[in-house]
């Protein structure tokens, strides 16, 4: 796992699966939890995935049974979990002064 | 009362339209050709390796999308790459290095004005510097930024937001005083308009807070 710059988004990103460790995500629905267009959230996807962050897959499901296009979706990776509940902690003792653990 | 109701009608009448004129865009194909073509374009500013996937992932959620009837979601979700900072920025910067080119006419028509009194060379030394220096500056950084990675972007974004837009009214105005002064008011009109308007653009483009409200709903 390799790092990334951390800006507001990528913290708005791992909060949500530290929120929802047992869920997976797909792109939309982390659209519409974090509030970030689209357009913006699928490249830092793309790179929370390249860097380990992130673990992508798509629906095991045949489209034309569905009669819909598969989705990608995301779970956090272990290692990529711990960190990002570091970030979150880190981020909530900055803003409340104490360590909160996730 | 009667008023309020006439207003109850248009937007119900409105939204039925509405629906329909997007359902009927939708039934040919136009919404998701329309979002493909947003998406290959907000993917420009990506890295190459990244393309590929941008599309791959995309176009999904926008089959989805248009599956459960939600047009103008799709239309949204296709549009908000192409309202990113990196290709608001890029965009900005075209707009930006073609109006510079759009000037060079204005010193040309002032230099071969029948009544002008500005010495030749002035122009032809202010036209063609200008000339030069955006077109160094504006083509080779900017347009080639949105088919590089985002690293050009980021480049040219900060040139744009920092470096020129303040510059803009000044650059405008003395040049407009150039005009008045050798006596080519409509000249001197045409060019603040020109300008206002591209400065507007520009600064709505270039600016992080603006874009995001104009462009993503929340």
């Amino acid at each position: 796992m390799t790092d990334i710059n951390i800006t507001r988004n990528v913290l708005k990103v791992v909060s949500v699966f530290v929120n929802n460790p047992e869920s997976d995500l797909y792109g939309l629905e982390l659209s519409e939890h974090t509030g970030i267009a689209y357009g913006a959230l699928l490249p830092l996807l793309i790179r929370l995935e390249e860097a380990g962050w992130l673990i992508g897959d798509w629906e095991p499901i045949d489209p034309k049974v569905v009669g819909r296009p598969k989705r990608k979706y995301f779970r956090m990776s272990e290692d990529g979990m711990a960190r990002a509940k570091e970030l979150v902690n880190k981020e909530v003792a900055f803003l409340s002064g104490r360590v909160q653990p996730v | 009362m009667k008023a309020f109701l006439a207003w109850l009608l248009g937007a119900v009448f409105s939204g039925l339209v509405w629906d329909e004129v997007s359902h009927q865009f939708a039934k040919r194909g136009w919404t998701r050709s329309l979002c493909r073509w947003f998406i290959a374009v907000g993917s420009r500013t990506m890295p190459e390796d990244h393309r590929e996937s941008y599309i791959e992932q995309a176009m999904p959620e926008i089959e989805n999308l248009l599956a459960e009837r939600r047009h103008l979601a799709a239309l949204r979700v296709g549009f908000s790459f192409v309202t990113t900072l990196p290709v608001a920025f890029a965009l900005s910067d075209c707009v930006y290095c073609l109006t510079a080119v759009v000037q060079v006419p204005f010193y040309i028509a002032l230099y071969f004005s029948e009544n002008s009194t500005v010495p030749a060379d002035f122009v032809m030394r202010a036209g063609v510097g200008y000339f030069f220096l955006f077109l160094g500056y504006g083509v080779l950084w900017r347009v080639v930024g949105i088919y590089r990675t985002g690293l050009m972007s980021r480049f040219s974004t900060n040139g744009t937001r920092f470096g020129l837009v303040p510059l803009i009214p000044v650059m405008a105005m003395s040049h407009v005083e150039v005009f008045l002064a050798h006596g080519h008011s409509t000249m001197a009109a045409l060019f603040a308009l020109h300008m206002l308007a591209f400065g507007f653009v520009l600064f709505v483009l270039s600016t992080p807070i603006l874009s995001r409200k104009l462009f993503h709903k929340a």
